[in-house]
């Protein structure tokens, strides 16, 4: 159980962070520069926060009250450093066992051995990090995290030099290694496809702050603003208001656009009549319609591109003050039918379209 | 006539050793408190620690012998304490040391700094204590910088003159470093005690660089330090 | 254009002889090149000054170090017209390498090697003998491998039989001037100089006198260098040398000069 809740000034932000885990993978996302990896270093202990409380189960490692602040020696963290940074000049079996001290020598060769076949990089134990794969060195870098048994293992965009063959791998071992791992994991990454993957939980940082942390489906299905949107992929975001809402529905309008757009309604947004709100559907879930319905709204092609898997075909609504974009997946033979300056009809169905705050808010 | 020339090489030798080895451990030591050291003060220190480097041997002679000399505040001090400095050994060292720790703290500095910071760090999420990180982390990869400038620190000392003379003056068989007996003999015109100690040097100066290759040849060096990977942007 | 050209040509040649006989009306500037030892630095300087305000066109160039240094100076080949050395021997080598021309070799001055210490010196030494005692440190003087001075402080100390008991205290110095500084700074308790060192100085004193029989040695020898490129001048300058005018500040410094 790792409980962090800390403030640390740095040039260009605010570090405010508040977050718990408890025998789980969270996965960390958000920007470059938002205070990821600033956070990490705080909870190991090698950057101290300005003021704030971590506690890792039975120990607490900082309290700024009562002038508390462990040194990461003596905090039970591990981390994975994103380039691995193993000791050049010692070998893997060495690299191991660094972090075993001389009282502690007897036995420990077996162990070594242990963990170098769980690890799955045998043969290698007299080599140097300059002799091996990324790969390797990833296994490495991890073998000596585990092997101080910490009670938090903190991963700093572990895979982020692999390329994507060994990077499948390595993330299905790590998700494997976690289920015999008995502590907390906390996992940076940029590639949010990755961090979905791994985690159960996912928080995002945005500027030093948290601005979502839930279970992950929650986060797909209702990030709750503009960044976190973008980060789960969903690409179209539009500036709207909202008209009126009862139990079950919100009527909103997106700017510009004199027509009421129904959304269902899946929790409680506590927000009034005309309040300003963004509002987004992914392009996966925008329907080409020939049929009259709720929610249909008519634009005009612009482009099409191919992508490896599917089309993304933009169009601009033509009912609209100013531009507004749609952007559609459709599967490629689809595309094939339609070109470009082609006027269509999209329905955005009441139970896809997502609501949240807008900027300003 | 053995005399002559064995004397000036024995305390060569027990200046260049004694002097090598303070300024090596304390070159790394202060090198070490300003690569971490970020106070205002910094570059004041720094240049602090650089100027007998910048400055000519008979200027930091002087210096010395304000500071050491009868009515200096250090020779004061050691006056009272009933030894002086001026004119002795210990002088040999104290301005073999002046001179060359310039030459060790930079380079020790320069190593230190390009060691990666995400290593030591590693290091410390590992149990190693300050301690620890610095004797199995930040020296073994800082070595080879450091041992170049050991060997610059060694090379300084032994040729040490201009300043030596000041403060240790020519004192045959005390003071007389290589340098100092090299200069006397030439100006006495004793050519074959000249040329000696001109061959005694070359031989020191080549087999400390032998010495350094060697060195330098057996640790793990440039391959294995290249590592993989781009820094973390938070 | 015949003209022309007689008249130009006759103009160049008025300017020419006009300028010609004004330089015949003074002589052509001479520098000239004096090496002397250390221990002639004041005594010389003075004269030096006397001798070019009688002598316009010559400037005077000084260089004053320790003999053996100067000797090895005009044996490589620098630019020397006149050497006064502080002792025979750098002399003779000179001569036997036919460096200087024997025929205005002439001895001008004396001096005596006397044992001084800081004026302030509570050690209470009153001979060269007290050299021994325990309580003196350190004694400055000049190689004696170069130094007159020192050679003849060496000497002494031969001859009194003291040279072993003291031989680790000695401070070797590369000039005369050198040991004086060394002991105006208080860092040695004692050195050996000339009595016209002492004399210039107010932060040392006179304790002893060198035995007389190597007082009686030493002499300045000063000759022309035989490369010489201004043998006139330098000749000239060697004898005013020995005129009263010059005697006069050489006693005043405290030297003895040879009649």
């Amino acid at each position: 159980m790792l409980e962090v809740r800390i403030k640390k000034e740095l040039s260009g932000f605010n570090l405010a962070v508040d977050l718990a885990t408890d025998k789980e993978i969270l996965s960390i996302l958000g920007p470059s520069g938002s205070g990821k990896t600033m956070t990490l270093k705080c909870i190991a202990g090698l950057v101290r926060p300005d003021e704030g409380y971590i506690r890792l189960n039975d120990q607490v490692l900082y309290d700024s009250r009562k002038g508390i602040n462990l040194p990461a020696r003596q905090r039970r963290v591990g981390f994975v450093f994103q380039n691995y940074a193993l000791f050049p000049h010692l070998t893997v079996q060495e690299n191991i066992a660094y972090g075993i001290s001389s009282s502690q020598r007897t036995g420990v060769k077996t162990q070594i051995a242990e963990m170098i076949d769980k690890m799955h990089i045998n043969g290698l134990e007299d080599r140097y990090p300059g002799q091996l794969s990324s790969g390797q060195q990833q296994r490495v870098a991890l073998a000596r995290s585990l092997f101080q048994k910490p009670e938090t293992l903190l991963l700093d965009e572990p895979f982020s030099a692999l390329d994507t063959h060994r990077k499948e791998g390595l993330e299905y071992e790590l998700l494997s290694l976690q289920r015999n791992f008995s502590g907390d994991m906390l996992f940076v990454t940029h590639d949010v496809g990755q961090g979905y993957k791994m985690g159960t939980r996912i928080a995002v940082f945005e500027s030093g702050k948290i601005v979502q942390c839930d279970v992950k489906k929650t986060v797909l299905d209702e990030p709750a603003n503009r960044t976190v949107a973008r980060l789960m992929g969903v690409k179209n975001l539009i500036e709207s208001e909202v008209i009126a809402s009862d139990d079950s529905t919100i009527s909103i309008r997106f700017q510009g656009l004199e027509k009421n757009l129904k959304l269902r309604r899946t929790k409680n947004y506590g927000l009034s009549e005309y309040r300003r709100v963004i509002a987004g559907i992914r392009p996966e879930h925008v329907e080409i319609t020939a049929e009259p319905g709720e929610n249909i709204v008519q634009g005009v092609v612009s482009r099409i591109v191919e992508g490896v898997n599917y089309a993304s075909c933009f169009l601009q609504l033509n009912e609209v003050k100013g531009s507004i974009y749609i952007e559609v997946s459709l599967a490629k033979a689809d595309a094939a039918l339609i070109h470009e300056g082609q006027l269509l009809h999209l329905r955005l169905p009441p139970d896809r379209l997502i609501m949240m705050k807008s900027d300003s808010a | 006539m053995t005399e002559s020339y064995l004397l000036p090489l024995w305390i060569s030798l027990k200046t260049v050793a004694a002097a090598t080895v303070i300024t090596f451990f304390l070159g790394i030591a202060v090198a070490r408190w300003m690569s971490r050291y970020h106070g205002r003060a910094k570059h004041l220190i720094d240049g602090l620690f650089i100027l007998p480097m910048v400055l000519p041997p008979t200027v930091v002679g002087v210096g010395l012998l304000l500071l050491f000399g009868k009515n200096g505040p250090l020779g004061q001090l050691l006056l009272a304490l009933g030894t002086t400095i001026v004119f002795s050994w210990p002088a040999t060292v104290i301005t073999a040391i002046v001179v060359s720790f310039p030459l060790m703290y930079m380079t020790a500095r320069g190593a230190f700094e390009q060691v990666e910071p995400n290593i030591e760090d590693a290091a410390r999420t590992l149990g190693a204590s300050e301690w620890k990180v610095f004797w199995t982390v930040t020296m073994p990869m800082a070595w080879p910088g450091i041992a170049a400038g050991l060997v610059l620190a060694f090379a300084r000392s032994l040729g040490e003159f201009g300043a030596t003379l000041m403060l240790a003056g020519n004192i045959p068989g005390k003071t007389a470093t290589i340098p100092v007996a090299l200069y006397f003999a030439y100006q006495a015109g004793d050519m074959n005690q000249a040329w000696i100690l001109v061959f005694i040097t070359l031989a020191i100066a080549f087999s400390s660089l032998a010495i350094l290759a060697y060195w330098r040849g057996r640790r793990p060096n440039r391959k294995h330090v290249r590592l993989l990977g781009a820094r973390s942007q938070d | 254009m015949k003209k022309f050209i007689l008249a130009l040509v006759s103009v160049l040649v008025v300017l020419t002889s006009f300028v010609g006989l004004t330089g015949c009306s003074q002589k052509t500037a001479v520098n000239l090149s004096v090496a002397a030892a250390a221990s002639l630095t004041d005594a010389l300087n003075e004269i030096n000054a006397l001798y070019t305000n009688e002598n316009k066109n010559v400037t005077i160039a000084p260089n004053y170090a320790s003999s053996g240094t100067l000797q090895k100076q005009i044996e490589q080949g620098a630019p020397v017209d006149v050497f006064i050395s502080a002792g025979a021997s750098q002399m003779d080598a000179l001569e036997k390498a036919a460096l200087i021309s024997s025929e205005t070799r002439k001895n001008i001055l004396n001096n005596k090697v006397v044992l001084v210490v800081p004026t302030d010196s509570t050690l209470g030494i009153t001979s060269f003998n007290d050299l021994t005692k325990d309580t003196i440190k350190q004694i400055a003087i000049g190689d004696p491998k170069s130094v007159p001075a020192g050679n003849y402080g060496q000497q002494a100390f031969d001859k009194l039989g003291i040279a072993e008991q003291i031989k680790a205290k000695l401070v070797l110095a590369s000039d005369v001037r050198q040991v004086l500084s060394y002991v105006e700074s208080g860092n040695v308790d004692t050195g050996i100089v000339y009595a016209t060192d002492a004399k210039i100085s107010d932060k040392v004193k006179v304790v002893a006198s060198a035995p007389d029989e190597i007082n009686a040695k030493i002499v300045y020898p000063a000759a022309v260098v035989k490369a010489t490129k201004n043998a006139k001048t330098a000749q000239d300058y060697l004898d005013f040398l020995s005129s009263n005018t010059a005697s006069d500040i050489f006693k005043k410094y405290g030297f003895g000069v040879v009649q």
